[in-house]
């Protein structure tokens, strides 16, 4: 009798507590999404009197995506998702084959190459920062795709992930490939890519997001408009003393959108792959 | 593509191409950490021992510009915070995303769904987890008005703009952000965790906290050292929060070192200065990540 009433107990505890977190977790974003779509002149008035309608709109309008999609923003849009997509797909082509090799072949110094490679990148941006800028303003990068997309095509992360994953398939079946006359190109492109599906997705999600978060290396290496990248653009929205939390409110509700559409799709090989749980 | 193509032309120089594939293969992701990492941080080092200002010049000039840096009021304030914001953080995470992970452990209904959204937050940018607490802490605005509003009329919370308490509305943003993703971490250890072991635990009698204190917390050990080497990754970087949240304001009560680096850099024109900042966290960062690594690669190949 005790011991099921201490059960039981301890299960509305720990139901509370999941609930209490979902609420401060998920609050917030749903606030924020839900006074974007409010007129601006109602997205502050009913937190005086807190009730109903501080939670629920009572008049719906776009006037403020309208605005959003009206100013810089949509360009970021642009730039963004075209710097994302190249961004993995150039990043999965050269990290896996190099996990590829580096779980495959054999060489000299292989083992001494992984470490620095993967140490190469633990190391805090911000020391590598001003010779990076440098050169991308000697190379006349500054200002273009380039400057987005080429630092972060390599990732050491990416590369390890991959490396995990070539290493868990039997050596057997590269040797009895090899056997059969397939070359190393077709062993990695035609038997083990295609079998490496969920880490390819995992790796895509983690690049992907990445690169979409990036606002440091814009920030200094993408200054013009032409080329401003959706965080940045996000924070241009309130660094101007008169905020717009309207239009601030809607651009990072599109920022919150675009990111979340690769995650639900991914995220459970994501988990998977990075060993954070079964799915 | 037929398994014969490519390899009839010339066999002689395809058996040799193929002989030096792994370095073919290697090489450019090579070239690419060794130039742009290590060479650049090369770089980063021999410029905090120039008098660089606006552009690098190359004559060496000795401590100097760790004499003006260390010299710096503003430099010590930024060290400081990195180290209450990164303490905080780091443990508040710790906490936090244990105690729900050993919440999520006990075989609880929608899991699948609950991890989701315990994850979600990996998917915001700092950025926008800045913008929306920039918002909740703004007294005008936020949760300090819906006080107010409820009729706690004496509630204030003005962290945002108080120069002493600003640093840990950036801790709560960052947890707050951050927590989740720890929290699935800690729940693949406990999975990895031996039923049984638990099961023996509660038939000798302990009770669930001295099972967890005792047991299954000590078993977790390298869970506790990646978790601890990610947030003090996030916890250096956490420069997009900082500007998100306060712009290093108030004056320049938030300033991290991230922030005090690019300010000199980018904005003062003072290259010497900031690099030698950049190598002052590059120190941190090895301090750390030097044992760690040391450690995992002693314990074994893989």
């Amino acid at each position: 009798m005790h011991e099921r009433r201490r059960r039981r107990l301890a299960g509305a505890a720990r139901y509370a507590a999941l609930t209490l977190i979902f609420v401060v977790l998920i609050l917030p974003l749903y606030w924020f999404v839900m006074s974007s779509f409010r007129p601006v002149e109602d997205i502050f008035r009913y937190a005086n009197d807190f009730g109903i309608r501080t939670l629920v709109p009572t008049r719906i309008t776009l006037q403020n995506h309208i605005a959003v999609f009206r100013s810089e923003f949509t360009r970021a849009l642009f730039n963004s998702l075209f710097v994302c997509t190249t961004t993995v797909a150039l990043s999965v082509f050269v990290n896996s084959m190099a996990g590829f090799a580096f779980a495959v072949f054999e060489f000299r110094f292989k083992n001494v190459l992984f470490v620095l490679v993967l140490l190469s990148f633990m190391m805090p941006f911000e020391s590598i920062v001003i010779p990076l800028y440098s050169i991308s303003r000697a190379l006349g990068l500054v200002n273009t795709y380039g400057a987005l997309i080429l630092p972060e095509a390599a990732n050491g992360l990416v590369i390890f992930l991959f490396r995990q994953f070539f290493l868990a398939i039997p050596r057997d079946i590269y040797e009895a490939a090899r056997v059969d006359g397939a070359s190393w190109w077709q062993i990695y492109l035609r038997m083990t890519l295609p079998l490496s599906g969920p880490t390819v997705a995992a790796a895509s999600l983690l690049i992907f997001i990445h690169q979409w978060d990036a606002f440091f290396w814009p920030l200094i290496a993408a200054s013009s408009p032409e080329l401003v990248v959706v965080q940045v653009a996000v924070a241009r929205n309130m660094s101007v003393d008169q905020t717009n939390w309207g239009v601030l409110f809607s651009s990072a509700s599109i920022a919150v959108a675009v990111a979340l559409v690769p995650f639900l799709l991914l995220q459970r090989y994501y988990v998977r792959v990075v060993g954070l749980g079964r799915t | 593509m037929s398994a014969s193509d490519g390899r009839g032309g010339a066999p002689g120089l395809g058996r040799r191409l193929e002989a030096w594939l792994p370095q073919i293969v290697v090489s450019p992701i090579f070239a690419l950490s060794f130039f742009f990492v290590y060479c650049f941080i090369g770089w980063t080092i021999y410029i905090s021992f120039t008098k660089s200002r606006m552009l690098p010049v190359y004559e060496l000039a000795g401590l100097l510009q760790y004499e003006r840096l260390w010299a710096t009021p503003r430099w010590y304030v930024a060290l400081e915070n990195l180290f209450v914001f990164g303490g905080l953080f780091i443990v508040g995470c710790l906490v936090i995303g244990l105690v729900l992970a050993i919440l999520l452990d006990q075989r609880i209904r929608a899991e699948g769904v609950l991890r989701t959204i315990y994850l979600y937050p990996m998917a915001l940018s700092f950025i926008v987890t800045g913008t929306a607490w920039k918002w909740i802490l703004n007294p005008g605005l936020g949760i300090e008005r819906v006080a107010h509003g409820l009729g706690f009329e004496n509630f204030k919370f003005d962290w945002l703009i108080n120069p002493d308490m600003a640093i840990y509305t950036i801790v709560i943003a960052g947890i707050w952000q951050s927590s989740g993703y720890v929290m699935a971490l800690f729940l693949a250890g406990l999975r990895s965790v031996d039923d049984e072991i638990i099961k023996a635990a509660a038939i000798d009698g302990a009770g669930p906290l001295r099972t967890y204190a005792g047991i299954v917390l000590p078993m977790l050990g390298p869970v506790f050292l990646s978790a601890i080497i990610i947030l003090t990754h996030l916890a250096v970087k956490s420069f997009d929060l900082v500007i998100a949240l306060t712009g290093g304001g108030p004056g320049y009560a938030t300033d991290l070192p991230a922030t005090f680096m690019y300010a000199y850099a980018f904005q003062r024109s003072e290259l010497g200065m900031a690099a030698a900042s950049a190598v002052m966290m590059l120190a941190t960062i090895m301090a750390i990540m030097v044992p760690y690594l040391y450690s995992e690669l002693r314990g074994g190949n893989r």
